[in-house]
């Protein structure tokens, strides 16, 4: 059984058809990508597997189960992690206050009003680990709205982890990153699967990046599936050439 | 700030025996505000919710007193939990209708319910006198004492600013900083949104309770006003002139707001002329504030004290 099924899916913004009739299936522990160039539907897709946005058709079931009208604040529990293609975590925080926060909100801990928040050693404990393990471990006591995007995007990705997801979704992982950035980033995420051996779902509209990183690609065009396959299968596919690698097919 | 809190302690302690009566009533009704102005900015400043309806959660404490007093010949102490429940009841009520919606439409929201319930209180002779009020409440022992008063309205400010302070540091005090700074974010950690909201509305309406009930005590009795959309400025008002992002800016800026209208009252009728030229010019030029004021002026100063 796949670790996520999403059963022809369609959605619409006044008119606009976002997605229509998508179909994609993720194996545990594998690494799978969504491609194509900005409002291609790559985001949208991941909103409705988030619950973030409602289905007008179609299904998504995580784990075998139907997951199709839950909400977001639930999705998280059932062991899916999301990270913002807008990397904004909580920036009048500390990073050790985020992550902390994201610990104690997957174990329901944060309808406490009374009990300082930083007084929950195991919480403290393992936030401290997921942020050495992004490698932010200098930054922890400096509040978020300071930080550069990159190191952003990987209190973001923390703030995923902290909820022991069995599903990790990034959504484009490498934009607004500098060069050098994105080759740390593109590093960072295969040192992520080595370790964790979480199944990772990122959109990503650098081809290149994509086809690096990749097991699995689907690529999208306007709302649409235009190919899917292995990184190499999609080099080769002619509509994929003809649409986003430049050649002729 | 230990220090600065000590100072200030001891100040507000001996405060009674150095003002006259007219200084003390003054005391007193700076202090309601300012239980009132900290419960408003529990929701404001964690949140970001600005409510332009918490005179329903004032008036309704108020008005729980009152009629339990009047209609059953309560104690008016122990009017106290009840009061509170009834602040709890209607901010319940209140946010669970109005925080789905963001900006303009929730403070909208707030303002219609505040002033439904004033409508109601003023055209319902029979149980809350209309527009007469419910008067003669005078509170029996403590409270009935101006002394006594205001060191209850003293100690009441205290309990709030602890609560405050203690939810601020609290898992849930994050959870509401985490939901104004990035709701779909705060979604994504597992947390909802709507839920963190209302218990916030609650809490801040609870406490807004607080200050209905001294209120009621202070002036013996409960008006149709409790409920109207100026109490629901003045709070505003006072949080804006004290700085709304300083733990204390609310107590300050309730104390400012109760002694500058004292001290224009005694010399001139024309109050809200004056009040708007204040807030004009603490909009345009003290955006922060006057405790933001004073620390602005601190900073630039450190610079050429240390040259």
């Amino acid at each position: 059984m796949p670790l996520l099924e999403v059963h022809r899916v369609s959605k619409s913004f006044e008119g606009f058809q976002a997605l229509s009739d998508v179909s994609l299936k993720v194996e545990a522990g594998t690494l799978h990508a969504l491609m194509g160039p900005n409002g291609a539907g790559k985001t949208t897709l991941l909103n409705l597997i988030t619950g973030r946005y409602t289905l007008d058709t179609g299904r998504v079931l995580f784990a075998g189960q139907d997951i199709s009208r839950t909400p977001t604040h639930r999705i998280i529990h059932y062991g899916i992690g999301v990270s913002f293609q807008r990397a904004i975590p909580f920036p009048s925080m500390t990073v050790l206050e985020n992550v902390t926060l994201a610990v104690l909100a997957l174990d329901r801990k944060t309808r406490n009003f009374a009990r300082p928040l930083l007084s929950y050693a195991d919480a403290a404990k393992r936030a401290e680990e997921i942020i050495s393990w992004v490698g932010l471990n200098d930054l922890k006591r400096q509040v978020t709205a300071t930080l550069p995007q990159g190191d952003l995007k990987r209190v973001d990705i923390a703030l995923a982890l902290a909820s022991k997801p069995r599903l990790l979704l990034l959504d484009e992982p490498l934009a607004g990153l500098s060069r050098a950035e994105r080759a740390q980033m593109v590093g960072f995420i295969r040192e992520l699967l080595r370790s964790l051996g979480t199944t990772l779902l990122f959109t990503e509209h650098d081809t290149e990046a994509v086809l690096q990183l990749a097991e699995r690609v689907m690529v999208l065009h306007r709302g649409s599936v235009l190919a899917e396959g292995t990184p190499a299968e999609i080099r080769n596919h002619p509509g994929v050439q003809e649409a986003f690698l430049g050649r002729e097919a | 700030m230990k220090t600065k809190l000590t100072v200030a302690a001891v100040v507000l302690a001996v405060l009674p025996w150095l003002l006259h009566d007219y200084g003390l009533q003054v005391a007193i009704q700076a202090l309601v505000l300012a239980i009132f102005a900290m419960s408003f900015n529990l929701l404001f400043r964690n949140t970001g919710l600005l409510s332009f309806g918490h005179a329903a959660c004032f008036g309704a404490a108020g008005y729980a007193t009152a009629l339990l007093v009047s209609k059953l010949r309560w104690n008016f102490a122990a009017t106290l939990p009840l009061a509170l429940v009834a602040a709890a009841l209607v901010a319940l009520v209140i946010g669970f209708f109005s925080v789905r919606l963001t900006k303009i439409y929730f403070t909208m929201l707030t303002l219609a319910f505040a002033q439904m319930l004033w409508a109601v209180t003023h055209k319902w002779y029979a149980v809350t006198g209309g527009d007469n009020g419910i008067t003669g409440l005078l509170p029996p022992g403590l409270l009935g004492n101006p002394k006594g008063l205001y060191y209850a309205s003293l100690i009441a400010l205290a309990a709030v600013c602890a609560i405050i302070h203690a939810v601020r540091r609290s898992p849930a005090g994050y959870t509401l900083r985490a939901v104004r700074d990035n709701p779909a974010r705060a979604e994504a950690i597992g947390i909802s949104a709507f839920q963190y909201m209302v218990a916030a509305f609650v809490l801040s309406g609870t406490l807004s309770g607080l200050a209905g009930f001294l209120q009621v005590a202070w002036q013996h009795s409960a008006f149709p006003d409790l409920f109207y959309w100026t109490t629901s400025a003045e709070v505003i008002i006072a949080v804006i002139l004290g700085g709304s992002a300083e733990f204390f800016g609310p107590v300050i800026g309730a104390a400012v707001l109760v002694v500058l209208e004292a001290l224009v009252r005694s010399h001139t009728q024309y109050w809200p002329l004056a009040l708007g030229v204040v807030l004009l010019a603490m909009v345009l030029f003290f955006p922060s504030g006057v405790i933001g004021l004073f620390k602005r002026r601190q900073h630039e100063e450190a610079p050429r004290a240390a040259a």
